[in-house]
């Protein structure tokens, strides 16, 4: 009996903590209800999942500063910045570089931005929400000062192939996603993002620097917008001086759907993932219904208050589960 | 010359100063600590002891003074320094990290790893089975390494940063204010994990600034105020009224 009970919880355990993944079940059945011919067909899903891709760069390197107890405003604009000036170099300025190591252009641009803004939150201490605002304004900004109408020629094929063909776009963010997973379940890094982000304080005084962690947190943000920027640039075939502006707000809702929390220690890249699967989902369902884009707007801004609601009860339906018996006598410190 | 090796004390802080500003925060400190002894530091908030504390494990730098270990001299530079060399603080709040397990919390800065292939990958299962016999025998009563280490009680909390020191061979254990905040069940647990360390071998400080709570547990008792030691006393040779009477007089 008490077996059974224990396998009950671990079930319930397990569909809490992956709500996400059941929401996109949930969703999909929805829609496939609604329009069975076009839900039902493979290529639909893996236009779903290719489509998400580029938005789901941004939402890994918003939920890495997330979990580590930061937040990182700018890194839509980063990736707008990264886009313009790397296809300008590799276009333009230095298209000697030969392909494919003209991919690592972005790559190498955004982990600079992120750097920056690590530099800024991490070494100066300033605080995360006012520098990484500032940050963007600029990045806004010199994007416009770089050049104000799109760049649409002069691609290499492996620079647009990236966010261009789906299997490829599809297996690159599936090795991303095992491989951060494998980063913050399975190595002391990983651990120490939770740390600093459940207490940095505690965090330090065991001997993890949390200046050097929140500096790598951010560098790595930027790399995630380098990567956003090349999936961008493929899916679109160009670099519109706007590319991907405002979706640091698509990029956080990603984030909290997935379930990464915004007190920070807490969420999985796995579920991060399905918050950018169900937002794609949403996404698809709701252009095959025609859906204006600017009532599709409103939809999103509900689902990311529903899931902040969500998140909460979950939260308290989880603790519930975990609780102990404790003798209520020796419970805590008042 | 085995007597001599045997009163060398583990840890000897001879003449240390430290001036923040024109404040001198610590003047001219001895101070001895002898494994297996538990010495209660006791004085008010601003006495010096916390500072002393910090110099002690590398947190901040001394202007003046030398520090033996076993008789010899050594310079701690940073908390990696004084865990090398066996001294393992434990904070007020216990530098737990409460959306964190237990085992994780144990190990927490100090993870085991395993090699697979060219990658090192934290060895969970391993620091798993090493924290379930240290927390047993602690006498912790935590159900699984795996809980969340929120929904342990106060004394709980403290026996697991406990076990993160004792998990590391420490030598030298600091407790700042352990009991402080403790229920009676919670305050009888760490009385009982000191205890447990004393049988060890292993050296304690107590930071206190409540000398009721110390006086149950602690060997000798050093008082500091205004960044000098006042009184430094073996439990043998006072009593608690007496100590009392110096603290109030501070």
């Amino acid at each position: 009996m008490k077996q059974k009970n224990k396998v009950k919880m671990l079930i319930k355990l397990q569909l809490l903590d992956n709500l996400s993944w059941v929401l996109i079940v949930v969703f999909y059945l929805f829609f496939a209800l609604l329009r069975p011919a076009g839900m039902l067909q493979l290529r639909t899903i893996i236009f779903i999942i290719y489509s998400s891709i580029p938005l789901g760069f941004l939402v890994f390197g918003t939920s890495l500063c997330l979990i580590g107890g930061r937040i990182d405003l700018s890194i839509a604009e980063v990736c707008g910045f990264v886009a313009m000036l790397s296809a300008l170099i590799v276009t333009r300025w230095a298209p000697f570089i030969p392909p494919p190591f003209d991919v690592l252009v972005p790559i190498l641009i955004g982990a600079g931005c992120g750097f920056l803004n690590g530099f800024l939150v991490g070494i100066i201490g300033l605080n995360p929400f006012l520098s990484t605002l500032g940050t963007s304004l600029a990045f806004d900004g010199a994007t416009l000062l770089l050049q104000s109408y799109p760049v649409y020629k002069g691609f290499s094929k492996p620079y647009l192939a990236v966010g261009g063909i789906n299997y490829i776009s599809i297996i690159v963010v599936v090795l991303v996603v095992v491989l951060l997973q494998l980063i913050l379940t399975r190595t002391g890094f990983g651990s120490h993002i939770y740390a600093i982000g459940g207490n940095a304080q505690s965090a330090e005084m065991v001997g993890i620097d949390p200046k050097r962690m929140y500096l790598t947190l951010y560098t790595l943000s930027g790399v995630f917008a380098g990567f956003s920027a090349l999936a961008y640039t493929g899916f679109l075939r160009a670099v519109p001086p706007g590319l991907a502006d405002g979706n640091v707000f698509l990029a956080f809702g990603g984030a909290i759907i997935g379930g990464i929390s915004l007190e920070g220690g807490r969420g999985s890249m796995l579920n991060a993932f399905a918050g950018v699967l169900l937002l794609g989902l949403i996404e698809a369902g709701l252009s095959m219904f025609n859906v204006s884009p600017f009532l599709r707007k409103i939809v999103y801004g509900i689902l990311v208050v529903l899931a902040i609601m969500l998140n909460q009860y979950r939260n308290i339906v989880r603790d519930k589960l975990l609780m102990p018996v404790i003798d209520e006598t020796d419970k805590i410190k008042e | 010359m085995a007597q001599d090796l045997k009163k060398t004390p583990f840890l000897e802080m001879c003449n240390i100063h430290k001036w923040f500003g024109k404040v001198h925060a610590v003047n001219g400190v001895d101070l001895t600590v002898d494994s297996g002894e538990v010495v209660a530091v006791i004085g008010d908030n601003g006495a010096g002891k916390s500072t002393l504390i910090k110099i002690l494990v590398g947190l901040i730098s001394k202007n003046k003074g030398d520090i033996f270990l076993e008789g010899n001299r050594v310079d701690i530079k940073s908390i990696h320094d004084s865990r090398k060399f066996g001294i393992e603080p434990l904070y007020q709040d216990q530098a737990i990290v409460d959306c964190m397990k237990v085992f994780q919390n144990i190990y927490l800065g100090r993870e085991q790893y395993k090699k697979y292939g060219p990658f090192n990958f934290l060895d969970l299962q391993k620091m798993k089975d090493e924290s379930e016999v240290l927390t047993r025998k602690l006498g912790l009563n935590i159900s699984s390494p795996d809980q969340e280490i929120r929904f342990c009680s106060g004394g709980e909390r403290q026996g697991v940063a406990i076990a993160r020191t004792m998990c590391f061979k420490a030598k030298l254990i600091i407790l700042d204010e352990p009991i402080t905040a403790l229920s009676l069940k919670g305050v009888k647990q760490v009385v009982n994990f000191i205890t447990e360390l004393k049988k060890n071998n292993i050296g304690v400080i107590i930071i206190e600034h409540n000398l009721g709570h110390a006086y149950s547990v602690a060997d000798r008792f050093v008082i500091m105020s205004r960044g000098k030691i006042i009184k430094n006393v073996k439990k043998t040779e006072t009593t608690l009224d007496e100590l009392e009477e110096i603290t109030i007089n501070l």
